[in-house]
């Protein structure tokens, strides 16, 4: 049987009294785009943090790529990418040497990472732009920016929160069909995001958090089964699913 | 003007000076409150004039008859002192607000000073240069406040209460007046970023640090206190200089009225507020002209990306080592924020220079004071710096130290990488310091030998001093005030520096002491190896702590 590319088991993680993740359980298959939704504070960029050893869970364990992350972080980050919901880099540099640090980190031979640089700010459209301070940057190009960063090293698991947020139509669109290529090649992919349509059309998987708990997770046609509603949108299955449907009182008394 | 505008506008300031952190609950801590400030300096001012009264008592039963007691020169002495205070205080209070600006608010980053806001909201530039100014001086009240505290009994006591009433109310404009000169050396200084930023690449570095530190130094110089002091001492004999220089202008009011003499009274009084209206002015000008509303996207080269090896892995780095040596060499090339953490060292040496060669002012050296002279700041300079460079190694990177965390990147390479930034920096400032003092002393070649070896070994304990507190105590948080490290664990980690700085210097002490006082003695040889190996002990124990410090914070993402 196949390795998982990511496997986890009753994860759990708190701040203070706040139970951000609640024993969860998360497995994803290699070449696949596994959406991780919810509402905002559910839970998900605290677990894709514990994916990445950046946070330590409470309990559980986490295995990435046959790698437990616990006793190997650094293994595990050689072959994991992230882009993190806000794009953190060191603004004081230019895009290109950004870019050359992330290199540097994962030892890209220089003529590899040349031929890939180059490549990734084309597609992006970042040509012309590489040599300005990423302070000066739009948040849109900060994003590209961080998502050649992740992709610079050819990882073989992408965790991307929320990835997209910022990209102009084009970009989004690219990065998307670079997703599904990365995917059918073996790759897989992480990927939250509060934009449902996204979500519905790129994930193979989707596993929907809601206050520190997976509460529905499955293809689309099982999610729609689980929630009852067949023939329905992910919008309309995830508003039942997280009980957040009671929307149109709401708008009225905002709209007095 | 919209007086309820800028007073919304101070509140806002005011608090962003006050709340240096930008978690937790800002509304529940009395301390992050601008009240704070009023309450503290109720509790300055009650307690100063506590001691103000006990001084008067003291001086009641020292003197019973005043003047005519028995030691009535000493009285006559006491007297004139207090009334000098007096007249000092209006001009040490804009210099104080000064120098507490040069050491806290010039390292502001741009993207949390809250002064963009200008540029959307319905606010005048006059409006937002006046408001910032008030809430300089509101938060530096406790200056003035103090000395008058603690001259308060005694100006009652002479009689010279409505002179202490005058001094208040300069005091007042010299808080204000000092408020607005941080405002033009911001602006200035913003200006000199933008500069050197859109111009400048190779050499970028030193350019912003020397125009730095030459607008820091000339403000700071034409506003000493030392400098002034000596003015001030000699307005009754050299009153033909004073009017000359405004900063004077309201201890000569004071100074008139004392003697009684209404109209240079009411003369310089004016002359004082204009000269601080005069100088309102020119901040809006200057903030209106140099202040650059948005990041401008600059570009640093037009060449084509080629990677490049560079010496540094020759070094002994590795790829990912090497990587963060050259980020943090080329964070402290552009970022405004760093450059004054490496411009304040070489002022306050500056200044010391100053204060201590100006003839006239600290008197006349003679050769053993100046080889004394001439050693203490490479000392002092090696310490400070050597301290404040690495202590921020790590709290510099800011919320972007997730990039760290998302890396494969073990703590013990960070924290090599780090060291050999911050020995390159405090090797290099120690060793350009001792070159330069040595010829201005004219240090005889063995007593630069001895020098050399202690400034080095001071320069590296205090690097693994600096780096082992910076690890420990990170402060990660992106602030209108980044400190880089928790204020309260800096506090001790000055005296902690100094007192190991003290010790390796122990040899070097004597040697000037003797020196000094002309002895003829020598230090014993075997104190240069006793000091080096203590350097050594503290290097020691200070990196274990750091490499434990670091391996504990990149376990977790704390922030």
């Amino acid at each position: 049987m196949e390795e998982p590319a990511l496997q986890a088991t009753s994860l759990t993680k708190s701040f203070g009294t706040t139970k951000a993740v609640d024993g969860i359980d998360l497995l994803m298959r290699q070449g696949e785009i596994l959406g991780l939704l919810g509402p905002n504070g559910s839970g998900k960029s605290t677990t894709m943090k514990m994916i990445l050893g950046i946070l330590r869970p409470d309990s559980g364990t986490i295995v990435v790529g046959g790698i437990e992350v616990a006793k190997n972080p650094i293994g595990v980050k050689e072959i994991v990418g992230y882009v993190p919901e806000t794009p953190q880099t060191y603004e004081f540099l230019t895009g290109v040497e950004y870019l050359d640090f992330i290199a540097d980190m994962y030892n890209i031979p220089h003529d590899v990472r040349r031929e890939r640089i180059a490549q990734f700010l084309e597609g992006l459209q970042m040509k012309g732009h590489e040599n300005e301070l990423i302070g000066g940057y739009s948040q849109g190009m900060k994003q590209k920016i961080a998502i050649i960063a992740a992709l610079i090293h050819r990882p073989k698991i992408l965790v991307m929160d929320e990835a997209l947020n910022g990209l102009d139509p084009r970009s989004a669109k690219l990065v998307k069909d670079l997703l599904r290529n990365l995917a059918n090649e073996g790759i897989s992919v992480l990927f939250s995001t509060h934009v449902l349509e996204i979500a519905e059309a790129l994930c193979d998987e989707v596993a929907i958090m809601y206050q520190g708990k997976i509460v529905a997770n499955g293809t689309m046609t099982e999610l729609r089964s689980q929630s009852g509603l067949p023939g329905s949108t992910l919008e309309e299955v995830f508003l039942k699913i997280t009980g957040t449907g009671e929307l149109d009182e709401i708008v009225k008394e905002l709209s007095k | 003007m919209d007086l309820r505008k800028i007073f919304a506008i101070t509140i806002a300031l005011s608090k962003s000076q006050l709340r240096t952190s930008t978690s937790g609950r800002a509304g529940s801590n009395i301390f992050r409150r601008p009240s704070i400030v009023l309450i503290l300096d109720v509790a300055a001012f009650s307690i100063c004039a506590v001691l103000g009264y006990l001084g008067v008592t003291a001086l009641q039963q020292l003197f019973p008859t005043g003047a005519s007691s028995a030691d009535g020169a000493a009285y006559t002495t006491i007297v004139k002192f207090i009334k000098e205070a007096l007249i000092f205080i209006p001009t040490v209070v804009p210099s104080s607000v000064l120098l507490g600006g040069i050491l806290f608010e010039l390292n502001v980053s741009s993207k949390f000073s809250a002064s963009d806001t200008v540029n959307w909201l319905p606010i005048t530039q006059a409006e937002y240069v006046a408001a910032s100014a008030l809430s300089v001086a509101y938060n530096y009240s406790v200056v003035p406040v103090i000395f008058l505290g603690l001259l308060l009994g005694p100006a009652v006591y002479l009689s010279l209460g409505w002179l202490w009433v005058g001094v208040a109310f300069f005091s007042l404009v010299g808080l204000f007046t000092g408020g607005i000169l941080i405002e033009i050396i911001r602006a200035a200084v913003n200006r000199v970023s933008s500069l050197v930023s859109g111009r400048a690449r190779r050499g970028a570095f030193v350019l912003r640090l020397v125009l730095l530190v030459v607008i820091i130094l000339v403000i700071d110089t034409s506003f000493n206190p030392n400098i002034l002091i000596g003015l001030v001492n000699t307005l009754s004999t050299s009153l033909t200089i004073a009017p000359f220089v405004p900063i004077l202008w309201g201890s000569i009011a004071v100074d008139a009225v004392s003697t009684g003499d209404a109209t240079k009274a009411i003369v310089f009084s004016a002359g004082t507020v204009l000269f601080t209206a005069v100088l309102a002015w020119l901040a809006v000008k200057v903030r209106s002209r140099y202040w650059s509303p948005m990041v401008a996207a600059v570009s640093l080269s037009t060449a084509e990306y080629s990677p490049r090896s560079g010496p540094l892995t020759r070094l002994g780095l590795s790829s990912g080592e090497a990587a963060i040596v050259r980020k943090d060499f080329k964070g402290v090339t552009r970022r405004r924020e760093l450059v004054s953490f490496f411009a304040v060292p070489i002022v306050f040496v500056a200044l010391f220079l100053i204060d201590t060669l100006t003839p006239g002012i600290a008197g006349s050296s003679s050769g053993g004071s100046l080889q004394f002279l001439t050693d203490l700041p490479v000392f002092l300079a090696g310490t400070i710096f050597s301290l404040m460079i690495s202590s921020i190694s790590f709290g510099q990177e800011s919320k972007s130290v997730m990039v760290l965390y998302s890396l494969p990147i073990s703590p013990d390479q960070i924290l090599k990488a780090k060291a050999f930034v911050a020995l390159t920096f405090a090797l290099t400032a120690t060793l350009v310091t001792l070159a330069v003092f040595s010829v201005i002393g004219g240090v005889s070649l063995a007593s630069f030998a001895e020098n050399l070896v202690i400034a080095v070994s001071i320069a590296v304990e205090e690097v693994f001093i600096g780096l082992g507190f910076g690890a420990a105590h990170p402060d990660f948080q992106e602030r209108p005030r980044p400190r880089f490290v928790d204020p309260y664990w800096l506090i001790i980690m000055l005296p902690v520096g100094f007192a190991a700085a003290l010790v390796t210097a122990v040899p070097v002490v004597i040697r000037d002491v003797f020196s000094l006082v002309s002895s003829g003695g020598s230090t014993p040889l075997y104190l240069f190896p006793a000091a080096v190996a203590f350097a050594a002990v503290v290097t020691f124990f200070s990196y274990r702590w750091a490499r434990g410090s670091v391996r504990d914070m990149m376990s977790e993402y704390k922030i």
